[in-house]
């Protein structure tokens, strides 16, 4: 009996309409599918760069950063700034209780104790002292290994000691400060790297020098807290904050006594004497997102601390994640910002202020906006930006790992999504302490 | 985590079993490649679902469940097109014997 279904019916080259259809989806799913790793924000693995300058526009004429022009630091001699906003909290209002200040500001214990003042000042005080503390002696003869072999072991230490993601790159001069201000003391003096130097030292006319010879920048990321995260802006969430720095500080005297104990020199750094996110990005850590901070490969909620060595050691390659292709679409950070400091819109070369980096292609967050809300926040650092992001999601859930690989092609679908779920939501302090303990 | 990965090993056996051992869904390729796929999702639904679930958010349990569940439902319809799949499997059993006479 002949055959007189529709859909069996054959072409004249003898297939079927069904089998064409079949096939005919299946080419294009492969199609589909074959788009991902060509997007340049891969799924699979992140796209290598030689260079920070393969990645990022930064213009022939861009010059040093001075430290002097850093948002906090211009708290303490810009006109404009004085006397500065009064804080419009109090310890009636929610999220600002007792409890939650309290909490906020004991996380700051390990940075703000000991005189570490965790870089934010100009460095070498505390545990970021470039002299070493005394805790492992220097051999007769230095540690030899290959560049590759030394790096492996940094690495591996760094992540024994639950440092969150480990890259090494090399000093790229345009990204350290030109000048250097300490906001205790107001010493004010330039930073300069010499051929001539034979080690890191404060010279008598103010000047910080650090041999050339330190060439090797290892830079690591140390994880925030997240329940305390979601809670920004309110009160626990400053204490993630504190907590990050503070562990960092630890971290990072930790890595330089090694390296001192291996018989090389080592200068620990906070946030001072070299611009973080460019050197992370160098370091094949992450990419600057909208809201100016490291987007890295283990997340958005990371502090960001390095180690300067002479120890040889085998350098990284900056990364594409195709986190600036997902911000473009995302916003979610300028949309949640309560000081609306994070822009709309396209990257540009020039920034709204003198606390700008001007002439990389980015997003620049408006620094003033930004330090002004936390003095209304009494002092409270906002971390809003962080905690809301996509890319910020709790450790150990590989649906949330995968779910950043593809944010770059998902887009804006995924802000719809992420919004949908809850997620980035502020967590009221009053819930944050009702959780059940997990052990 | 644990528990949840061996729940999640379970169903997989249970899902290949079904699919592949009983439904024979391996005898075509374009069965073969929609049985895998749907065996992917329906795993990731279910992990997705009950981790979201663990981290102590159920909103976002909840939305995974109907977004991915929307797929779930088309994968199974497609199946069942393709594949003629049934969850009780005497019921093609009974409709072969009642075409046989």
């Amino acid at each position: 009996m002949p055959d007189t279904n529709e859909s069996n019916k054959t072409t004249s080259k003898g297939i079927s309409r069904r089998n064409f259809f079949k096939g005919a989806g299946l080419l294009a799913a492969t199609a589909a599918m074959a788009q991902l790793p060509l997007t340049g924000n891969n799924t699979v693995q992140a796209a290598t760069a030689n260079s920070i300058n393969d990645l990022y526009e930064i213009s022939k004429d861009f010059k040093r950063f001075d430290q002097k022009n850093e948002m906090f630091c211009r708290m303490e001699w810009d006109p404009k700034f004085m006397p500065p906003p009064k804080p419009l909290i109090n310890t009636s209002m929610p999220g600002y209780s007792v409890l939650d200040q309290a909490a906020g500001f004991a996380g700051w214990t390990g940075t703000n104790s000991l005189g570490t003042q965790f870089g934010w000042r100009s460095g070498d005080e505390g545990f970021y002292s470039w002299a070493s503390l005394g805790n492992t002696k220097p051999p007769q003869e230095p540690w030899q290994a290959s560049p590759e072999e030394a790096a492996h072991v940094i690495k591996l230490y760094a992540q024994d000691l639950g440092i969150a993601a480990t890259g090494i790159t090399t000093v790229d001069i345009r990204f350290f400060y030109s000048h250097y201000f300490h906001r205790g003391t107001k010493k004010y003096g330039e930073i300069k790297i010499s051929d001539t130097a034979t080690k890191a030292e404060l010279l008598p006319d103010g000047t910080r020098v650090i041999p050339s010879s330190m060439k090797y920048v290892i830079v690591m990321l140390a994880s925030m807290p997240y329940e305390m995260m979601a809670t920004a802006p309110y009160g626990v969430s400053h204490g993630g904050t504190g907590f990050g720095y503070s562990i960092m500080a630890l971290y990072a005297a930790t890595m330089a006594e090694f390296i001192r104990g291996l018989g090389y020199n080592a200068i620990p750094l906070g946030g001072d004497t070299a611009l973080c996110v460019p050197q992370a990005i160098a370091a094949g850590l992450g990419e600057a997102g909208r809201n100016g901070m490291l987007i890295s490969k283990v997340g958005a909620r990371v502090r960001i601390f390095r180690v300067m060595t002479d120890l040889p050691l085998a350098t990284d390659k900056p990364i594409n994640l195709g986190v600036r292709e997902f911000c473009k679409s995302c916003e979610k950070c300028a949309r949640e910002c309560p000081a609306q400091a994070i822009p709309y819109g396209d990257m540009t070369t020039e920034g709204p202020n003198i606390s700008n980096h001007h002439g990389i292609k980015k997003w620049y967050v408006n620094a003033e906006k930004c330090r002004l809300f936390w003095n209304e926040n009494g002092g409270i650092t906002c971390i809003r930006c962080i905690a809301t992001c996509p890319y910020n999601k709790p450790d150990g859930y590989w649906t949330h790992a995968l779910g950043n690989k593809i944010a770059p092609i998902l887009g804006g679908t995924l802000v719809t999504i992420d919004d949908m779920m809850g997620y980035g939501k502020i967590v009221e302090t009053k819930d944050y302490w009702k959780r059940p303990l997990r052990n | 985590m644990g528990i949840l990965g061996f729940f999640l090993g379970v169903l997989t056996s249970v899902m290949v079993y079904w699919l592949f051992v009983k439904e024979k869904n391996y005898q075509k390729w374009h069965t073969c490649v929609l049985a895998i796929i749907f065996i992917a999702w329906t795993v990731f639904t279910v992990d997705f679902v009950i981790t979201s679930l663990l981290e102590g958010m159920p909103q976002a349990a909840a939305v995974s469940a109907l977004i991915f569940g929307i797929g779930e439902i088309i994968l199974f319809v497609l199946m069942r097109r393709f594949s003629k799949i049934s969850l009780i499997s005497f019921k093609s059993e009974t409709k072969t014997s009642v075409s046989g006479k």
